[in-house]
Protein backbone atom coordinates (compact mmCIF):
# COMPACT_ATOMS: atom_id res chain seq x y z
CA UNK A 1 0.00 0.00 0.00
CA UNK A 2 1.35 3.12 -1.03
CA UNK A 3 0.26 4.98 2.54
CA UNK A 4 2.55 2.03 4.36
CA UNK A 5 5.70 3.90 4.11
CA UNK A 6 4.37 6.91 6.30
CA UNK A 7 6.44 7.59 9.30
CA UNK A 8 4.99 5.29 12.39
CA UNK A 9 6.93 6.63 15.29
CA UNK A 10 3.42 8.60 16.29
CA UNK A 11 -0.09 7.08 16.73
CA UNK A 12 -2.16 6.03 13.10
CA UNK A 13 -4.88 5.90 12.54
CA UNK A 14 -5.64 2.27 10.81
CA UNK A 15 -8.14 0.11 9.05
CA UNK A 16 -8.51 -3.44 8.96
CA UNK A 17 -10.89 -5.49 6.90
CA UNK A 18 -11.84 -8.63 7.87
CA UNK A 19 -11.83 -11.54 6.31
CA UNK A 20 -15.34 -13.03 4.35
CA UNK A 21 -15.00 -15.64 7.18
CA UNK A 22 -14.29 -13.83 10.25
CA UNK A 23 -17.84 -11.60 9.40
CA UNK A 24 -20.25 -12.92 11.62
CA UNK A 25 -17.69 -12.96 14.26
CA UNK A 26 -16.51 -9.40 13.47
CA UNK A 27 -16.60 -8.33 17.43
CA UNK A 28 -14.96 -11.14 18.85
CA UNK A 29 -12.62 -9.88 16.32
CA UNK A 30 -12.14 -6.49 17.60
CA UNK A 31 -11.53 -7.47 21.10
CA UNK A 32 -8.60 -9.49 19.48
CA UNK A 33 -7.44 -6.56 17.49
CA UNK A 34 -8.15 -4.62 21.23
CA UNK A 35 -5.70 -6.73 22.75
CA UNK A 36 -3.56 -6.65 19.76
CA UNK A 37 -2.67 -2.91 20.68
CA UNK A 38 -5.92 -1.54 18.60
CA UNK A 39 -7.22 1.44 20.79
CA UNK A 40 -10.75 2.62 20.38
CA UNK A 41 -11.54 0.21 18.24
CA UNK A 42 -15.11 1.03 16.05
CA UNK A 43 -16.79 -1.90 14.49
CA UNK A 44 -18.11 -1.14 10.78
CA UNK A 45 -20.12 -4.47 10.42
CA UNK A 46 -21.60 -3.91 7.22
CA UNK A 47 -18.44 -2.68 5.66
CA UNK A 48 -16.54 -5.81 7.26
CA UNK A 49 -14.24 -2.98 8.75
CA UNK A 50 -12.29 -2.48 12.29
CA UNK A 51 -11.02 0.96 12.70
CA UNK A 52 -8.84 2.52 15.19
CA UNK A 53 -5.54 3.64 16.18
CA UNK A 54 -2.42 2.08 17.13
CA UNK A 55 -0.02 3.94 18.80
CA UNK A 56 3.33 2.28 16.93
CA UNK A 57 4.37 0.29 14.13
CA UNK A 58 5.13 -2.62 16.44
CA UNK A 59 0.97 -2.69 17.22
CA UNK A 60 0.82 -2.91 13.67
CA UNK A 61 2.47 -5.62 13.27
CA UNK A 62 0.53 -7.10 16.05
CA UNK A 63 -2.43 -6.06 14.58
CA UNK A 64 -2.10 -7.60 11.44
CA UNK A 65 -1.15 -10.87 12.53
CA UNK A 66 -4.52 -11.16 13.99
CA UNK A 67 -6.41 -14.36 12.70
CA UNK A 68 -9.48 -13.04 10.59
CA UNK A 69 -7.37 -9.93 9.36
CA UNK A 70 -7.40 -9.97 5.56
CA UNK A 71 -5.86 -6.18 5.51
CA UNK A 72 -4.75 -3.18 7.34
CA UNK A 73 -3.98 0.21 5.56
CA UNK A 74 -3.39 3.60 7.03
CA UNK A 75 -6.13 5.80 7.31
CA UNK A 76 -5.31 8.67 4.84
CA UNK A 77 -6.75 11.84 4.41
CA UNK A 78 -8.81 13.91 2.02
CA UNK A 79 -8.91 17.69 1.91
CA UNK A 80 -11.61 20.08 0.27
CA UNK A 81 -10.52 23.38 -0.98
CA UNK A 82 -11.53 25.99 1.17
CA UNK A 83 -15.21 27.55 0.73
CA UNK A 84 -14.43 29.80 -1.59
CA UNK A 85 -13.01 28.28 -4.30
CA UNK A 86 -14.23 28.42 -7.26
CA UNK A 87 -13.19 24.67 -8.33
CA UNK A 88 -14.48 21.91 -5.93
CA UNK B 1 -33.61 -10.01 -20.97
CA UNK B 2 -34.03 -9.70 -24.13
CA UNK B 3 -34.86 -6.86 -26.38
CA UNK B 4 -34.36 -7.52 -29.99
CA UNK B 5 -35.39 -3.38 -30.57
CA UNK B 6 -39.30 -4.47 -31.17
CA UNK B 7 -40.65 -3.73 -27.34
CA UNK B 8 -39.38 -1.88 -24.61
CA UNK B 9 -36.68 -3.57 -22.78
CA UNK B 10 -34.70 -3.42 -19.76
CA UNK B 11 -34.67 0.83 -20.29
CA UNK B 12 -32.62 2.52 -22.01
CA UNK B 13 -34.89 4.81 -22.61
CA UNK B 14 -36.74 5.29 -26.13
CA UNK B 15 -35.94 2.84 -28.49
CA UNK B 16 -34.96 4.41 -31.29
CA UNK B 17 -32.21 3.56 -34.41
CA UNK B 18 -30.58 0.72 -33.12
CA UNK B 19 -27.04 -0.31 -34.47
CA UNK B 20 -27.49 -4.40 -35.06
CA UNK B 21 -24.95 -4.48 -31.80
CA UNK B 22 -25.87 -5.59 -28.73
CA UNK B 23 -25.14 -4.77 -25.24
CA UNK B 24 -24.38 -8.20 -22.66
CA UNK B 25 -24.79 -7.21 -19.49
CA UNK B 26 -23.02 -10.29 -17.04
CA UNK B 27 -24.00 -10.52 -13.37
CA UNK B 28 -21.96 -9.00 -11.00
CA UNK B 29 -20.01 -12.57 -10.59
CA UNK B 30 -20.68 -13.33 -14.27
CA UNK B 31 -18.14 -11.85 -16.58
CA UNK B 32 -15.59 -15.02 -16.60
CA UNK B 33 -18.50 -17.45 -17.18
CA UNK B 34 -20.51 -14.80 -19.80
CA UNK B 35 -17.38 -14.38 -21.70
CA UNK B 36 -16.74 -17.98 -21.95
CA UNK B 37 -20.33 -18.83 -23.14
CA UNK B 38 -19.48 -15.81 -25.28
CA UNK B 39 -15.87 -17.12 -26.70
CA UNK B 40 -17.95 -20.60 -27.50
CA UNK B 41 -19.92 -18.53 -29.76
CA UNK B 42 -16.54 -16.95 -31.57
CA UNK B 43 -17.20 -13.65 -30.43
CA UNK B 44 -14.22 -12.76 -27.99
CA UNK B 45 -14.67 -9.49 -26.39
CA UNK B 46 -11.42 -7.32 -26.01
CA UNK B 47 -11.14 -5.70 -22.37
CA UNK B 48 -11.49 -1.67 -22.23
CA UNK B 49 -9.14 -1.65 -19.96
CA UNK B 50 -6.22 -3.93 -22.01
CA UNK B 51 -7.09 -1.47 -25.33
CA UNK B 52 -4.35 0.28 -26.75
CA UNK B 53 -3.42 2.18 -29.73
CA UNK B 54 -2.84 -1.16 -31.52
CA UNK B 55 -6.00 -2.61 -30.62
CA UNK B 56 -8.08 -4.36 -33.25
CA UNK B 57 -10.98 -1.54 -34.01
CA UNK B 58 -13.30 -4.21 -35.23
CA UNK B 59 -12.98 -5.60 -32.16
CA UNK B 60 -16.13 -6.29 -29.75
CA UNK B 61 -15.29 -4.27 -26.46
CA UNK B 62 -15.99 -5.35 -22.81
CA UNK B 63 -16.48 -3.07 -20.29
CA UNK B 64 -15.08 -5.73 -17.25
CA UNK B 65 -15.42 -3.05 -14.79
CA UNK B 66 -19.18 -2.21 -15.42
CA UNK B 67 -20.11 -5.93 -16.86
CA UNK B 68 -21.25 -4.95 -20.31
CA UNK B 69 -19.78 -6.22 -23.90
CA UNK B 70 -20.79 -4.71 -26.89
CA UNK B 71 -20.36 -7.41 -29.46
CA UNK B 72 -21.80 -8.12 -33.00
CA UNK B 73 -23.81 -10.92 -33.26
CA UNK B 74 -27.52 -11.78 -33.64
CA UNK B 75 -29.27 -12.10 -30.74
CA UNK B 76 -30.76 -15.31 -31.06
CA UNK B 77 -27.27 -16.42 -31.15
CA UNK B 78 -25.85 -14.61 -28.46
CA UNK B 79 -29.10 -16.19 -26.22
CA UNK B 80 -28.86 -19.72 -27.79
CA UNK B 81 -24.78 -19.67 -26.52
CA UNK B 82 -25.56 -18.18 -22.92
CA UNK B 83 -28.54 -20.20 -22.38
CA UNK B 84 -30.94 -17.12 -22.61
CA UNK B 85 -30.62 -14.14 -19.83
CA UNK B 86 -31.32 -15.33 -16.58
CA UNK B 87 -31.32 -14.13 -12.94
CA UNK B 88 -29.36 -17.02 -12.15
CA UNK B 89 -26.58 -17.07 -15.16
CA UNK B 90 -23.82 -15.40 -16.37
CA UNK B 91 -25.57 -13.11 -18.63
CA UNK B 92 -28.35 -11.05 -17.19
CA UNK B 93 -29.55 -8.94 -20.69
CA UNK B 94 -28.88 -8.24 -23.83
CA UNK B 95 -30.33 -5.61 -25.59
CA UNK B 96 -29.65 -3.70 -28.75
CA UNK B 97 -27.45 -0.64 -29.00
CA UNK B 98 -28.83 2.47 -29.90
CA UNK B 99 -27.84 4.83 -32.28
CA UNK B 100 -25.65 7.80 -31.25
CA UNK B 101 -25.79 11.30 -32.38
CA UNK B 102 -22.07 12.88 -32.74
CA UNK B 103 -21.56 16.04 -30.65
CA UNK B 104 -20.95 18.47 -34.06
CA UNK B 105 -24.56 20.59 -33.98
CA UNK B 106 -25.81 23.46 -35.36
CA UNK B 107 -24.20 26.44 -33.23
CA UNK B 108 -27.94 27.45 -31.98
CA UNK B 109 -28.71 23.63 -31.00
CA UNK B 110 -27.23 22.12 -28.37
CA UNK B 111 -26.21 18.33 -27.98
CA UNK B 112 -28.80 17.33 -25.72
CA UNK B 113 -31.87 19.33 -27.74
CA UNK B 114 -30.09 17.71 -30.86
CA UNK B 115 -30.52 14.22 -29.04
CA UNK B 116 -34.17 14.59 -28.22
CA UNK B 117 -34.92 16.19 -31.39
CA UNK B 118 -36.41 19.42 -30.20
CA UNK B 119 -35.15 22.56 -30.27
CA UNK B 120 -35.06 21.98 -34.57
CA UNK B 121 -34.12 19.80 -37.06
CA UNK B 122 -31.40 17.06 -36.74
CA UNK B 123 -28.78 18.45 -39.07
CA UNK B 124 -27.65 16.05 -41.31
CA UNK B 125 -23.95 15.31 -39.93
CA UNK B 126 -24.62 14.23 -36.58
CA UNK B 127 -26.37 10.98 -37.01
CA UNK B 128 -23.70 8.15 -36.50
CA UNK B 129 -24.03 4.33 -35.70
CA UNK B 130 -22.42 3.48 -32.47
CA UNK B 131 -19.71 1.42 -34.67
CA UNK B 132 -18.33 5.40 -35.14
CA UNK B 133 -18.67 5.17 -31.37
CA UNK B 134 -16.64 2.08 -30.47
CA UNK B 135 -14.12 3.59 -32.99
CA UNK B 136 -13.48 6.32 -30.90
CA UNK B 137 -13.36 4.28 -27.51
CA UNK B 138 -11.13 2.16 -28.97
CA UNK B 139 -8.91 4.40 -30.75
CA UNK B 140 -9.37 7.15 -28.17
CA UNK B 141 -7.44 5.44 -25.33
CA UNK B 142 -3.66 6.73 -25.71
CA UNK B 143 -4.01 9.06 -28.09
CA UNK B 144 -3.40 12.80 -27.40
CA UNK B 145 -5.63 15.13 -25.41
CA UNK B 146 -5.69 17.51 -28.06
CA UNK B 147 -8.66 16.43 -29.54
CA UNK B 148 -10.63 15.96 -26.40
CA UNK B 149 -10.48 19.66 -25.33
CA UNK B 150 -11.83 21.31 -28.53
CA UNK B 151 -15.45 21.01 -27.47
CA UNK B 152 -18.44 22.62 -30.17
CA UNK B 153 -18.39 26.22 -29.76
CA UNK B 154 -20.92 26.93 -26.95
CA UNK B 155 -24.06 28.59 -27.28
CA UNK B 156 -26.17 30.72 -25.48
CA UNK B 157 -27.84 28.43 -22.63
CA UNK B 158 -30.93 28.96 -21.88
CA UNK B 159 -31.20 27.95 -17.88
CA UNK B 160 -34.25 30.02 -16.88
CA UNK B 161 -36.27 26.91 -15.84
CA UNK B 162 -33.62 24.48 -15.46
CA UNK B 163 -29.81 24.32 -15.09
CA UNK B 164 -27.44 23.18 -18.07
CA UNK B 165 -26.56 19.87 -16.07
CA UNK B 166 -30.05 18.68 -15.93
CA UNK B 167 -30.79 19.73 -19.52
CA UNK B 168 -27.80 17.95 -20.59
CA UNK B 169 -28.88 14.74 -18.88
CA UNK B 170 -32.08 14.73 -19.30
CA UNK B 171 -33.63 14.87 -15.93
CA UNK B 172 -36.60 16.61 -17.32
CA UNK B 173 -38.12 14.53 -19.81
CA UNK B 174 -37.66 11.23 -16.92
CA UNK B 175 -41.05 10.06 -15.40
CA UNK B 176 -38.62 9.16 -12.25
CA UNK B 177 -38.06 11.34 -9.40
CA UNK B 178 -35.98 8.75 -7.32
CA UNK B 179 -39.21 8.35 -5.59
CA UNK B 180 -38.66 6.11 -2.69
CA UNK B 181 -34.69 5.63 -3.49
CA UNK B 182 -32.65 6.59 -0.71
CA UNK B 183 -29.51 8.69 -1.96
CA UNK B 184 -26.77 9.20 1.00
CA UNK B 185 -24.16 12.06 0.24
CA UNK B 186 -21.54 11.58 2.06
CA UNK B 187 -19.45 15.14 2.63
CA UNK B 188 -19.62 18.23 4.32
CA UNK B 189 -23.17 17.69 5.90
CA UNK B 190 -26.10 20.27 4.71
CA UNK B 191 -27.35 23.37 5.28
CA UNK B 192 -30.94 22.38 7.33
CA UNK B 193 -32.71 25.33 7.31
CA UNK B 194 -32.12 26.03 3.38
CA UNK B 195 -35.95 27.02 2.20
CA UNK B 196 -36.04 24.65 -0.66
CA UNK B 197 -35.78 21.50 0.95
CA UNK B 198 -38.56 21.80 3.65
CA UNK B 199 -40.99 19.08 3.70
CA UNK B 200 -38.43 16.84 2.13
CA UNK B 201 -37.56 13.52 4.09
CA UNK B 202 -33.49 14.16 5.14
CA UNK B 203 -31.77 11.91 7.55
CA UNK B 204 -28.38 13.47 8.73
CA UNK B 205 -25.35 11.70 11.07
CA UNK B 206 -22.20 13.74 11.64
CA UNK B 207 -18.76 11.35 11.62
CA UNK B 208 -17.17 14.25 12.54
CA UNK B 209 -16.17 14.28 16.70
CA UNK B 210 -17.45 17.76 17.96
CA UNK B 211 -19.57 18.92 15.08
CA UNK B 212 -22.82 18.47 13.61
CA UNK B 213 -24.48 17.55 10.08
CA UNK B 214 -25.39 21.18 10.00
CA UNK B 215 -23.08 22.24 6.77
CA UNK B 216 -20.30 24.36 7.70
CA UNK B 217 -18.56 24.50 4.91
CA UNK B 218 -21.45 24.66 1.64
CA UNK B 219 -19.92 21.73 -0.57
CA UNK B 220 -22.51 19.34 1.00
CA UNK B 221 -25.59 21.20 0.66
CA UNK B 222 -24.05 22.32 -2.94
CA UNK B 223 -23.90 18.77 -4.29
CA UNK B 224 -27.14 17.39 -2.10
CA UNK B 225 -29.13 19.89 -4.38
CA UNK B 226 -27.60 18.76 -7.71
CA UNK B 227 -28.41 15.19 -6.84
CA UNK B 228 -31.81 15.49 -4.91
CA UNK B 229 -33.01 19.39 -5.00
CA UNK B 230 -36.15 20.53 -5.08
CA UNK B 231 -38.47 20.31 -8.28
CA UNK B 232 -40.07 23.94 -7.58
CA UNK B 233 -37.32 25.82 -6.05
CA UNK B 234 -37.88 29.43 -4.47
CA UNK B 235 -36.51 30.73 -7.66
CA UNK B 236 -35.49 29.21 -11.02
CA UNK B 237 -33.70 27.44 -12.37
CA UNK B 238 -34.46 23.83 -11.36
CA UNK B 239 -31.04 22.21 -10.50
CA UNK B 240 -32.29 18.80 -8.92
CA UNK B 241 -32.23 15.46 -10.45
CA UNK B 242 -33.96 12.98 -8.21
CA UNK B 243 -36.49 15.46 -6.78
CA UNK B 244 -38.35 13.05 -4.76
CA UNK B 245 -35.39 10.66 -3.01
CA UNK B 246 -34.89 10.32 0.32
CA UNK B 247 -31.89 11.98 1.00
CA UNK B 248 -29.20 10.66 3.18
CA UNK B 249 -27.07 13.59 4.68
CA UNK B 250 -23.94 12.28 6.21
CA UNK B 251 -21.11 14.22 7.56
CA UNK B 252 -17.90 12.73 6.90
CA UNK B 253 -16.21 16.23 6.04
CA UNK B 254 -15.25 18.72 8.33
CA UNK B 255 -16.51 22.60 8.72
CA UNK B 256 -13.07 22.88 7.24
CA UNK B 257 -13.34 19.94 4.07
CA UNK B 258 -11.17 17.50 5.73
CA UNK B 259 -12.28 14.25 6.54
CA UNK B 260 -9.80 10.45 6.84
CA UNK B 261 -10.54 7.41 5.57
CA UNK B 262 -12.47 6.03 8.73
CA UNK B 263 -14.58 8.95 8.71
CA UNK B 264 -15.76 8.05 5.47
CA UNK B 265 -15.89 4.61 5.91
CA UNK B 266 -18.56 5.18 8.74
CA UNK B 267 -20.27 7.38 6.81
CA UNK B 268 -20.40 4.66 3.97
CA UNK B 269 -20.86 1.76 6.26
CA UNK B 270 -24.19 4.23 8.09
CA UNK B 271 -25.48 4.30 3.88
CA UNK B 272 -25.93 0.52 3.97
CA UNK B 273 -27.28 0.19 6.99
CA UNK B 274 -30.43 2.94 5.73
CA UNK B 275 -30.38 0.43 2.58
CA UNK B 276 -29.37 3.60 0.41
CA UNK B 277 -29.28 2.80 -3.17
CA UNK B 278 -26.67 5.39 -4.02
CA UNK B 279 -23.85 6.87 -2.21
CA UNK B 280 -22.25 9.93 -4.01
CA UNK B 281 -18.79 10.76 -2.60
CA UNK B 282 -17.44 14.12 -3.98
CA UNK B 283 -14.35 13.61 -2.35
CA UNK B 284 -11.24 12.51 -2.74
CA UNK B 285 -6.96 12.24 -2.39
CA UNK B 286 -4.27 12.95 -5.87
CA UNK B 287 -2.92 9.06 -6.49
CA UNK B 288 0.05 9.08 -8.39
CA UNK B 289 1.22 7.55 -11.02
CA UNK B 290 1.16 3.63 -11.09
CA UNK B 291 -0.73 3.70 -7.60
CA UNK B 292 -2.72 0.56 -7.09
CA UNK B 293 -6.26 1.26 -5.29
CA UNK B 294 -7.43 0.85 -1.43
CA UNK B 295 -7.73 -2.92 -1.02
CA UNK B 296 -10.11 -1.88 1.61
CA UNK B 297 -11.96 0.51 0.30
CA UNK B 298 -12.90 -2.09 -2.70
CA UNK B 299 -13.26 -4.45 0.11
CA UNK B 300 -16.00 -2.42 1.37
CA UNK B 301 -17.10 -1.04 -2.09
CA UNK B 302 -18.10 -4.44 -3.21
CA UNK B 303 -19.61 -5.48 -0.10
CA UNK B 304 -22.24 -2.43 -0.19
CA UNK B 305 -22.76 -3.96 -4.06
CA UNK B 306 -23.59 -6.90 -3.04
CA UNK B 307 -25.81 -5.68 -0.33
CA UNK B 308 -27.80 -3.46 -3.04
CA UNK B 309 -25.87 0.21 -2.80
CA UNK B 310 -23.40 1.63 -5.53
CA UNK B 311 -20.76 3.99 -4.45
CA UNK B 312 -20.18 7.13 -7.20
CA UNK B 313 -16.89 9.10 -6.29
CA UNK B 314 -15.62 12.12 -7.94
CA UNK B 315 -13.06 10.99 -10.07
CA UNK B 316 -10.59 14.10 -9.16
CA UNK B 317 -8.78 17.74 -10.40
CA UNK B 318 -6.02 17.44 -10.30
CA UNK B 319 -5.33 17.90 -14.08
CA UNK B 320 -4.41 20.84 -15.88
CA UNK B 321 -5.01 19.69 -19.29
CA UNK B 322 -3.94 20.13 -21.72
CA UNK B 323 -0.37 20.49 -20.10
CA UNK B 324 -1.05 17.41 -17.31
CA UNK B 325 -3.69 15.46 -17.20
CA UNK B 326 -3.56 12.97 -13.37
CA UNK B 327 -4.62 9.73 -12.43
CA UNK B 328 -7.69 9.05 -11.15
CA UNK B 329 -8.26 9.75 -7.18
CA UNK B 330 -8.71 7.44 -4.41
CA UNK B 331 -11.30 5.86 -3.55
CA UNK B 332 -13.09 6.50 -7.36
CA UNK B 333 -9.76 4.48 -8.63
CA UNK B 334 -11.27 1.14 -7.05
CA UNK B 335 -13.01 -1.12 -9.66
CA UNK B 336 -16.00 -1.12 -7.15
CA UNK B 337 -16.62 2.28 -7.41
CA UNK B 338 -17.81 4.31 -10.07
CA UNK B 339 -15.37 7.52 -11.07
CA UNK B 340 -17.46 10.40 -12.50
CA UNK B 341 -15.41 12.64 -14.93
CA UNK B 342 -16.54 16.25 -15.42
CA UNK B 343 -17.74 17.69 -18.94
CA UNK B 344 -18.80 21.60 -19.87
CA UNK B 345 -21.89 22.79 -21.49
CA UNK B 346 -19.89 22.16 -24.77
CA UNK B 347 -19.43 18.32 -23.98
CA UNK B 348 -15.97 19.42 -23.77
CA UNK B 349 -13.92 17.54 -21.33
CA UNK B 350 -13.03 20.04 -18.26
CA UNK B 351 -9.32 21.21 -17.76
CA UNK B 352 -9.31 19.83 -14.50
CA UNK B 353 -10.51 16.82 -15.11
CA UNK B 354 -8.55 13.57 -14.13
CA UNK B 355 -7.98 10.59 -16.71
CA UNK B 356 -8.22 6.71 -16.14
CA UNK B 357 -4.00 5.99 -16.07
CA UNK B 358 -3.92 3.44 -13.49
CA UNK B 359 -4.45 -0.20 -13.80
CA UNK B 360 -6.71 -2.07 -11.31
CA UNK B 361 -9.97 0.13 -11.68
CA UNK B 362 -8.17 3.11 -12.47
CA UNK B 363 -10.50 3.77 -15.45
CA UNK B 364 -13.04 6.85 -15.45
CA UNK B 365 -16.42 4.98 -15.98
CA UNK B 366 -18.78 7.80 -16.56
CA UNK B 367 -19.21 11.54 -17.04
CA UNK B 368 -21.27 14.13 -15.63
CA UNK B 369 -21.85 17.94 -16.28
CA UNK B 370 -19.37 19.71 -13.97
CA UNK B 371 -18.48 22.95 -15.10
CA UNK B 372 -20.76 26.11 -14.21
CA UNK B 373 -22.89 24.49 -12.19
CA UNK B 374 -26.00 26.03 -10.53
CA UNK B 375 -27.40 24.62 -7.20
CA UNK B 376 -27.38 25.59 -3.64
CA UNK B 377 -25.92 26.71 -0.87
CA UNK B 378 -25.69 27.75 2.91
CA UNK B 379 -28.12 30.35 3.46
CA UNK B 380 -28.28 33.52 3.44
CA UNK B 381 -26.47 32.80 -0.27
CA UNK B 382 -28.82 30.22 -1.20
CA UNK B 383 -26.99 29.43 -4.88
CA UNK B 384 -23.85 29.62 -5.97
CA UNK B 385 -22.66 27.88 -9.82
CA UNK B 386 -19.03 25.98 -8.83
CA UNK B 387 -16.88 23.81 -10.59
CA UNK B 388 -15.43 20.37 -10.40
CA UNK B 389 -15.88 16.69 -10.51
CA UNK B 390 -17.48 16.94 -7.15
CA UNK B 391 -20.18 18.59 -8.92
CA UNK B 392 -20.17 15.55 -11.82
CA UNK B 393 -20.31 13.01 -9.12
CA UNK B 394 -23.85 14.55 -8.24
CA UNK B 395 -25.56 14.49 -11.01
CA UNK B 396 -24.62 10.93 -11.80
CA UNK B 397 -25.83 10.29 -8.39
CA UNK B 398 -29.16 11.92 -9.26
CA UNK B 399 -29.58 10.16 -12.47
CA UNK B 400 -28.73 6.57 -10.61
CA UNK B 401 -31.39 7.08 -8.29
CA UNK B 402 -34.00 7.52 -11.24
CA UNK B 403 -32.73 4.26 -13.08
CA UNK B 404 -33.19 2.62 -9.98
CA UNK B 405 -36.56 3.68 -9.36
CA UNK B 406 -37.51 2.83 -12.95
CA UNK B 407 -35.65 -0.52 -12.14
CA UNK B 408 -35.83 -2.56 -8.87
CA UNK B 409 -33.48 -5.17 -10.12
CA UNK B 410 -30.67 -2.65 -11.01
CA UNK B 411 -29.37 -2.50 -7.17
CA UNK B 412 -25.43 -2.34 -7.04
CA UNK B 413 -23.31 -3.61 -10.19
CA UNK B 414 -26.28 -4.27 -11.78
CA UNK B 415 -27.15 -0.23 -11.36
CA UNK B 416 -23.85 0.41 -12.40
CA UNK B 417 -24.05 -1.62 -16.01
CA UNK B 418 -27.48 -0.13 -16.39
CA UNK B 419 -25.84 3.71 -15.97
CA UNK B 420 -22.64 2.49 -18.56
CA UNK B 421 -25.40 1.17 -21.03
CA UNK B 422 -27.70 3.58 -21.08
CA UNK B 423 -25.35 6.82 -21.32
CA UNK B 424 -24.76 8.90 -24.45
CA UNK B 425 -21.45 8.26 -25.89
CA UNK B 426 -19.04 10.97 -25.93
CA UNK B 427 -17.69 10.30 -29.62
CA UNK B 428 -15.26 13.40 -29.95
CA UNK B 429 -13.42 12.19 -26.23
CA UNK B 430 -11.49 9.62 -25.28
CA UNK B 431 -13.18 6.89 -23.15
CA UNK B 432 -9.78 7.24 -20.62
CA UNK B 433 -11.82 10.55 -20.08
CA UNK B 434 -15.19 9.64 -20.20
CA UNK B 435 -15.46 6.49 -19.71
CA UNK B 436 -19.04 5.35 -21.15
CA UNK B 437 -19.66 8.81 -21.32
CA UNK B 438 -22.63 11.42 -20.08
CA UNK B 439 -24.90 9.84 -17.72
CA UNK B 440 -28.68 9.89 -18.87
CA UNK B 441 -32.07 9.65 -17.28
CA UNK B 442 -34.25 6.65 -17.75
Amino acid sequence: MPNEDLPTSEPMEVLVSVSADHLTGIRELASALRDAGLEEPQVLGEAGVVTGRVADRRALAAVRSVEGVQGVEVSRTVQLPPPEADLQ
Amino acid sequence: MVDDGRGTGMGVGQVGETTGRHLVMFATDGVKDGMKALGELGVEPVRASAMGEDADREAPILFDKLGVAVVDAPPEQLMAAAGGPSDSGPILAIEPERVVYALETEPALRPWEAQDGVGGGRSADYLRGYRDAVLHLTGDLGAPAAAAEAGPAAGPIDETQTTWGLQAVKAMNSCYTGKGIRVAVLDTGFDMTHPDFAGRTLQSRSFIPGQQAQDGHGHGTHCIGTAAGSRCPATRPRYGVAVDAEIYAGKVLSNSGSGTDSQILGGINWAIQNRCVVISMSLGAPSSVGQRPSAIFEHVASRAASAGSLIIAAAGNDSARPNRVSPVSHPANCPSILAVAAVNSSLGIAPFSNRGINPGGGQIDLAGPGVDVYSSWPMPRRYRRLQGTSMATPHAAGVAALHAEADPAARGMALASRLASSAQRLTALASADVGAGLVQAP
